[in-house]
């Protein structure tokens, strides 16, 4: 997740296990918001349910911990997370991805909450995660 | 008459409740949170089979803080203070209040005094941290561990920064 300068190590030993605790949120929070209920009441309006707000209790869960402990998250992890309320956004289910405007723009708006992320199309922008040279060490995908 | 003349103070500017329409504020305030439901579980159709998947993912999770370490168990025991119970099954050994004794379930919520679990019964059943005792089964090394409620009063996010100091007992 936190991806150093190239001085150092990488994330220290007592940190490594709060990065893992977090990894570990974000992916029960993805898995979380997928999750459909589906339920015959006829009460229940025509669209399945979701366990999305188990979703965001894990996303805030996982912000808090960062906050506590001063982590840095990837770019790659908090654009997948609304910041207002917390809920994971993922295309369909709890927000709405358009491309918009001049410049052009990735609109991704979260469902819950309203509030837009905008991702302006740059070929020449890289994040400075991205940059190879920044890159100390990348994990193999271990099955 | 003079004398019952009514003095106004100056009110150029009224004061305004705060109006939900206008400008959005960055984050949410309690009020707008409760307003929202946004950490409510759905109260019907929440079903055990749901959290199965969660529950191997952190089955998997604990494998990796298991494979890291690889010393004795007393260190891994402290890992587990600051690991993550969400998705773990718990099952309550001991309690002050008999009728919890013996409820199993997977974790679902954790806040400072509870902890939510759902059972096979596909309820969801609060159950208070202080003086009762958890116990954890890990798959990886097929050994359980022991929690004391009491002791673990914290907030999760919290749990995270906290140390942990050696107490001479521990009852409950």
């Amino acid at each position: 997740m936190g991806k150093k300068k190239a001085a150092n190590q990488g994330p220290n030993q007592q940190h490594l296990q709060a990065y893992q605790r977090m990894n570990f949120l974000y992916q029960a929070s993805i898995l979380m918001s997928t999750t459909l209920i589906s339920s015959n009441d006829k009460e229940s309006s025509g669209k399945p349910q979701s366990l999305v707000p188990l979703g965001r209790y894990y996303n805030s869960n996982m912000k808090k911990i960062a906050r506590k402990l001063v982590l840095r998250s990837d770019p790659s992890v908090k654009r997948v997370i609304c910041k207002r309320c917390d809920t994971a956004l993922l295309p369909v289910l709890t927000a709405s991805v358009r491309t918009r405007g001049k410049p052009t723009a990735t609109v991704s708006t979260c469902k819950m909450c309203g509030t837009q992320k905008r991702f302006v199309a740059n070929p020449k922008y890289q994040l400075f995660n991205d940059n190879p040279e920044n890159i100390i060490s990348t994990e193999q995908d271990k099955s | 008459m003079n004398e019952m003349k009514v003095v106004y103070l100056d009110a150029s500017e009224p004061i305004t409740k705060h109006d939900p329409t206008k400008k959005r504020g960055k984050r949410l305030t309690a009020s707008e949170k409760r307003a929202m439901q946004i950490y409510d579980i759905p109260k019907k159709g929440v079903k055990y089979e749901l959290f199965e998947p969660l529950h191997n993912l952190w089955q998997g999770y604990m494998k990796e803080l298991y494979s890291q370490g690889q010393s004795n168990s007393l260190q891994f025991a402290q890992k587990l203070l600051k690991a993550d119970y969400h998705g773990a099954i718990i099952k309550v050994t001991k309690s002050s209040n008999p009728l919890l004794v013996g409820s199993t379930g997977i974790v679902i919520q954790e806040t400072q005094n509870l902890f939510k679990i759902i059972t096979k019964e596909n309820k969801v059943k609060s159950i208070p941290k202080s003086k009762t005792v958890f116990q954890v089964e890990l798959d990886c090394c097929s050994c359980s561990f022991t929690l004391y409620g009491q002791q673990l009063l914290t907030r999760a996010a919290e749990r995270a920064a906290k140390k942990f100091k050696a107490k001479p007992t521990i009852d409950l």
